[in-house]
């Protein structure tokens, strides 16, 4: 059977599936740690009232029909 | 008389203040500043690197292919450990010094540092099974680096638990001072007590089994780690800040008003 592309790509015989697996877990961990330090980010400028003060900016520049 | 002159003297050659970096409030915006720097060249590093090692080195005579997990696998360790180190450099100068901002540096490195302890046990893991025959043997370099990860949770759970945060800073010092003492471990296990987890990849001063391409794969990858690790570290070192000093007279004129 020819082995996929995306499995043959490292040319690391049968035991693609070790490396492909261990690249994806590190890829994982990354991608969990940026969106938890995301989170943690957005709660904490919530709480001080940044978040709420960077939206009330944004849509005062464009006030929506019927404001009048 | 000497103070006066040097301060005349930095003054008039225009270098920074250096002192204001060393209160939260200073350091905030430095922070802020070093970031975006940090995390582009953590990008670009790793994607180098990864592609070095991936696609332009060779396949390692003994262990095929498989070797490749190298590239992250090492990497992860290496950080995991110096992480550590730094991490309980910070919270001894605060436990010495009794300021703010070195224990708000240890609370934000030690999830960074979880992250790769864990990375490293797992890719292990996935080299060990095709290279040894199991996921996991009880060999020293394992065990250390299990342990490890069971420290950086400890510092977690700490500042996780204890509502006082000063206090907490205190007592996650003495762990992570206490657990430094199994670093030096980690690093010489192979030599000291050599099973089965093979040699150290690079070594200082000395010769390596791996090909000069592999070397420089595995280098450019672990300082794209360590960017990446700075960035996170320092994102989450403002979040630590703001969480810290949400009360304090800085952050209420930033919010323009009392947090809610």
């Amino acid at each position: 059977m020819t082995e996929a592309w995306w499995l043959s790509f490292l040319q690391t015989g049968e035991n693609d599936l070790y490396v492909w697996g261990s690249y994806l877990v590190a890829i994982a961990l990354v991608l969990v740690e940026i969106v938890l330090l995301l989170l943690r980010g957005k709660t904490i400028l919530g709480h001080l009232g940044w978040v709420r003060g960077f939206r009330q900016g944004l849509t005062a520049q464009r006030p929506r029909l019927g404001d009048r | 008389m000497t103070r006066f002159l040097s301060n005349a003297l930095v003054a008039r050659a225009g270098y920074p203040d250096w002192d204001r970096y060393c209160s939260p409030r200073g350091f905030y915006p430095l922070v802020g500043t070093l970031v975006p720097w940090l995390a582009a060249g953590a990008f670009i590093l790793t994607a180098l690197g990864l592609y070095v090692g991936l696609v332009l080195a060779p396949a390692d005579a003994p262990q095929g292919g498989i070797y490749r997990i190298v590239f992250v696998h090492v990497p992860a360790t290496w950080m995991s450990v110096f992480i550590f180190v730094l991490m309980a450099f910070w919270a001894g100068i605060g436990l010495l010094v009794r300021t703010r901002l070195p224990g708000m540096m240890a609370q934000a490195l030690a999830p960074t540092g979880t992250m790769f302890a864990f990375m490293a046990l797992w890719t292990g893991s996935l080299w060990g099974k095709p290279a040894w025959g199991g996921w996991w043997i009880w060999d020293v370099r394992l065990i250390a680096g299990l342990v490890l990860l069971l420290l950086y949770m400890a510092v977690m759970a700490l500042y996780a638990a204890l509502d006082d945060v000063r206090r907490a800073d205190r007592i996650a010092a003495v762990v992570a001072l206490f657990g430094a003492a199994i670093v030096p471990l980690n690093m010489m296990s192979v030599a000291f007590f050599p099973r089965i987890h093979q040699n150290p990849s690079v070594i200082l001063g000395g010769s390596s089994d791996f090909a000069v391409k592999t070397i420089v794969g595995l280098l450019a990858v672990a300082a794209g780690f360590w960017m990446y690790g700075s960035a996170a570290a320092l994102m989450r070192l403002r979040c630590v800040i703001l969480e810290r000093e949400r009360h304090s007279d800085w952050v209420t004129q930033c919010s323009g008003g009392n947090p809610t």
